[in-house]
């Protein structure tokens, strides 16, 4: 399997898990708003369960549109700067936010490691399985930059702007 | 110079060269956060902390649930009805759909109270309809976020809620609530009397005549779809549910009735919402989360605190104060979250606003309206982010289209800055 | 003031400057700048109990050890997790409360949690100043945690409050009470017939005003901060939790202090202490009187009734007090006849 077959899959599967959180979301919420309007009973984990998912949600769907360059930008020089120096301005970009990632991801694995010992209050859960969407999210940020820069150096064959 | 002038040189320097550099207005952030930390010698985990904190706070998850609502509103024939009856309604009127795009959030953004719930759904709805009328996309785009600001001054806004706590018992809620309503109508009325301005200046198009007949069809047609605006209002006013949860329940009954009433909707089809709700959610959220440590270095570095030392020192004229003030929570608004700065800077100004006699209620509206401004103003507002993420217009184009709606937003400031009447007329009557 | 142990041993120079309050001999201090954090503001008794340390850290150091303080919640990095907030190193001085300790792993934390622990105000005060209380804190900064609990601190005793009238407790019963979302409150509030309602804190004037619940809970100084008095006027002053915590200051920050800063930090936190404990009750009868002055109805309970209440969570000390009953024992042993 080629490199970049594996990372479709990869952010094929992060995709799906976006849209299932986004589901867990709303479908937690009408519980529990049937729940407290018609028997009067709120499950405890209702809203801790809704923002954990909404974490997860906004670290992995965030990764995942760097991948395909979703995020927005200011591209108010593109006109008047030469293809020449978009290209090499490129280049530095994703050396920079390379070394941006893999810092964010040692403090966000040290950080994850550090909430091990709390627990939830409703959820009954270590905090860590929250901190954890932080490394998760620069980890795979990372690889996507990774991925990138091994295409473009490597195979000289980069999918410049997909990608 | 001063460390703390360093600083914010550092972060807003680095932030503004890679915004217009075309970095990613994530990273932008990022690395301006991560500069200035490390100058001042603070420790990166802070980002990831801020992060996890933000990201999984209440007042984040209003953005995906009306998101969704959105798409799921603006998906098929629920969409459809509603239109055509929106059209028979208004459509005779010139810029009548961009008055409707306005009267929609005094109620829908009323209920919500979040300028970034109403364009994520109401936007999502209107603006294709409103271009394929034949307005331009940026008219359509400015007109939805300018009159999405209205939800934080219609009633029920948890932000005032949040300036009542932080103004410590000086100003009660219900009396905030009540003095919003003529600033947030009086916004509505300057709004559609401009759209009826450029409709006519412009020559955007009107529909047929009025026709009675269709209004009455296309009213019984659209029905079930108008009930989710009925059923948000009801619920969310006699306490079903809360703003929040109101966004779960509409997407639950539009799915119910484009299931079961109107028939097309299908699990293949929900699945691809989905995914483009994950497109935008997706832009924004990440942005949300690494702007919160931007906005704890701004905090660290005591700008709000230093720039009101700056109004002490510079004079006592009334008039002067309030410019600005407004002027400085304008720019704060830019750059930080709009809670924190209600937290951070009420304490601050609110004595010196009492000091030269405005009252504390009328303070909070002051403070809500510019805060309002600053979400809209470049380079990165929240209301700017997601107007352009809905309506796909370029953010430079915003910048330059959105001028008229600066003045018009300017005006109404200045107006409710310096005739308390209007502001305070409503809770003196009361109580 | 505490300032034995090894700061009194320090020997003095001669020509050394000593501050005027303390004694201390300020060669032996460094000028410092700290940080405290808090997510209340300065006007709250928490801010100004924090103020109040830092204020007197400055005194007794004649001036060199000073502080930036951040309240309303301006860089608190974690809520509530003061674990957070010291492995950060940004702040040097918070709280934390006694009755949260469970969630980070603490066994002797699930007793402070359990309801009715202490009677009133001056229980939980006989409490803090025994030597039970100097062992616990031991044990609280021999956790790992990068912290230095220095003294005991308090918020007050937690209430209900409803937006419909009640006469008595039993009128709880049937109603939506939003909790934290905590097993032993749910439980608690259930033992009333009450239906526990877990809702963040953000939502719940909203939610009381419009009807989603029907009361909450809080300490005085929590309901009032946050205008609860506006939506809902009816308190049933049950006292079900005494907010009990402590001031601390990171583990770093303390092991690069000197004997005689250490001393004065002691100090500082026995003085912040004392405030607390006289400013809060203070602040409670003041702002009773207000309170009943704007129409606000508060039910107060009889001995009987408090004796019903107790038997009647009984239960919960079974399902939540784990093989800490020895220590709830000693506790509730302290309370005043
Ligand atoms: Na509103
Ligand atoms: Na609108």
């Amino acid at each position: 399997m080629s490199l970049e077959k594996g990372m479709d899959r990869l952010f094929k599967a992060t995709n799906t898990i976006c849209r299932i959180l986004l589901l867990v979301i709303f479908v937690v919420m009408w519980v529990v708003v049937f729940s407290r309007y018609f028997l009067s009973k709120t499950p405890v984990w209702g809203e801790e369960l809704v923002l954990l998912a909404l974490l997860w949600l906004g670290m992995l769907s965030g990764a995942e549109a760097l991948r395909k360059d979703l995020h927005i930008k200011i591209t108010v020089i593109d006109g008047k700067v030469s293809e020449r120096f978009l290209r090499i301005q490129e280049r530095v970009y994703d050396v920079v936010i390379t070394a941006l990632c893999a810092v964010m991801l040692y403090h966000a694995v040290v950080a994850t490691a550090e909430s091990v010992g709390t627990n939830y209050m409703g959820l009954k859960i270590p905090e860590a399985f929250a901190y954890a969407a932080m490394p998760a999210g620069y980890g795979l940020m990372l690889l996507i930059k990774l991925e990138k820069l091994y295409l473009v150096l490597v195979r000289r064959n980069g999918r410049e702007g997909t990608v | 110079m001063e460390t703390q002038t360093i600083g914010m040189l550092i972060l807003l320097g680095v932030f503004l060269f890679l915004l217009f550099m075309r970095m990613e207005i994530i990273f932008s952030i990022l690395i301006a956060t991560v500069c200035t930390m490390l100058y001042l010698d603070l420790p990166l985990s802070i980002i990831i902390m801020r992060g996890v904190a933000i990201l999984r706070s209440y007042g984040m998850l209003a953005i995906p649930l009306f998101i969704i609502a959105g798409e799921v509103l603006s998906d098929g024939s629920l969409s459809e009805k509603i239109i055509e009856f929106v059209e028979t309604l208004v459509g005779w009127l010139r810029g009548g759909l961009a008055m409707v795009n306005v009267a929609a959030s005094t109620f829908f953004g009323g209920i919500s109270g979040s300028p970034l719930a109403d364009i994520s759904s109401l936007g999502t709805v209107l603006i294709p309809i409103m271009k394929k009328q034949g307005y331009d996309e940026e008219f359509a785009t400015n007109i939805t976020i300018t009159s999405a600001q209205q939800g934080l001054m219609i009633p029920p806004s948890h932000n005032m809620i949040i300036y009542a706590m932080a103004a410590g018992g000086v100003a009660s809620v219900s009396k905030l609530f009540l003095a919003g309503i003529v600033p947030g109508v009086l916004l509505a009325i300057v709004l559609m009397a401009y759209s009826y301005v450029c409709a006519i200046k412009r020559g955007y198009p009107k529909g047929a005549p009025f026709n009675l007949k269709r209004l009455v069809k296309t009213f019984f047609s659209s029905f079930w779809g108008l009930m989710t605006l009925v059923i948000i209002i009801v619920g969310a006013t006699t306490g079903v549910f809360t703003a929040t949860e109101s966004a779960a329940i509409a997407i639950l009954w539009a799915l119910l009735v484009t299931t079961f009433v109107y028939k097309d909707m299908t699990a293949k089809r929900f699945w691809d919402l989905l995914g483009r709700s994950i497109t935008t959610v997706s832009r924004l959220l990440l942005v949300m989360g690494v702007s919160a440590s931007f906005g704890f270095v701004v905090a660290f570095l005591r700008v709000p605190q230093m720039l009101s030392g700056m109004i002490n020192n510079f004079t006592d004229n009334k008039i002067v104060i309030l410019l600005i003030i407004n002027l400085i929570l304008i720019l704060l608004g830019m750059i930080m979250d709009m809670g924190s700065i209600i937290i951070i800077t009420t304490p601050i100004f609110l004595p010196i606003a009492m000091s030269i006699g405005v009252d504390p209620v009328h303070f909070g509206i002051i403070m809500i309206f510019n805060l309002a401004i600053g979400m809209m103003t470049p380079p990165v507002g929240g209301a700017l982010m997601v107007g352009h993420l809905v309506s796909g217009v370029k953010l430079e184009r915003m910048y330059a289209t959105l001028i008229p709606f600066f003045i018009i937003m300017g005006i109404t400031l200045l107006v409710l800055t310096f005739v308390p009447a209007i502001v305070m007329t409503l809770p003196n009557l009361v109580g | 003031a505490d300032t034995s142990g090894k700061a009194a041993e320090a020997p003095k120079a001669a020509v050394s400057s000593t501050s005027a309050e303390g004694g201390y001999n300020l060669d032996e201090v460094q000028e410092r700048e700290l940080t405290l954090g808090d997510r209340m503001g300065e006007n709250h008794i928490m801010g100004r109990t924090q103020i109040k340390f830092a204020e007197t850290v400055k005194e007794l150091s004649g001036g060199k050890i000073q502080y930036v303080k951040f309240l309303s919640g301006e860089v608190e990095t974690g809520g509530n997790h003061i674990k957070d907030m010291y492995s950060t190193g940004v702040i040097n001085s918070a709280r934390g409360q006694l009755e949260l300790l469970g969630y980070y792993g603490y066994d002797k934390g699930a007793a402070f949690g359990l309801p009715y622990l202490f009677d009133n105000r001056d229980h939980f005060w006989k409490f803090a100043d025994s030597d039970l209380a100097d062992e616990i804190l031991e044990d609280i900064n021999s956790q790992g945690w990068g912290l230095v609990a220095l003294s005991y601190i308090e918020e007050g005793a937690r209430h209900f409050f409803t937006t419909k009238e009640m006469d008595s407790y039993e009128d709880l019963a049937g109603r939506k009470i939003r909790v934290q979302p905590s097993e032993i409150y749910i439980a608690l509030v259930e033992s009333f017939g009450a239906s526990a309602t877990p809702m963040a804190w953000p939502e719940v004037y909203g939610a009381l005003s419009t009807g989603v619940v029907d009361g909450a809970e809080n300490p005085y100084s929590g309901y009032s901060a946050s205008l609860l008095n506006e939506v809902a006027p009816y308190i049933l002053e049950d006292g079900h939790i005494f907010a009990g915590g402590f001031l601390a200051v990171g583990e770093k920050l303390w092991n690069d202090l000197s004997d005689t800063e250490k001393a004065i930090f002691k100090e500082a936190a026995k003085v912040a202490s004392d405030y607390n404990r006289e400013e809060n009750q203070s602040d409670e009868e003041e702002l009773k009187v207000k309170l009943e002055e704007e129409g606000v109805k508060i039910i107060t309970l009889s001995d009987s009734e408090k004796e019903a209440i107790f038997e009647m969570v009984q239960p919960l000390y079974e399902q939540f007090a784990g093989d800490q009953m020895d220590l709830v024992e000693e506790i509730r042993a302290m309370k005043l006849k």
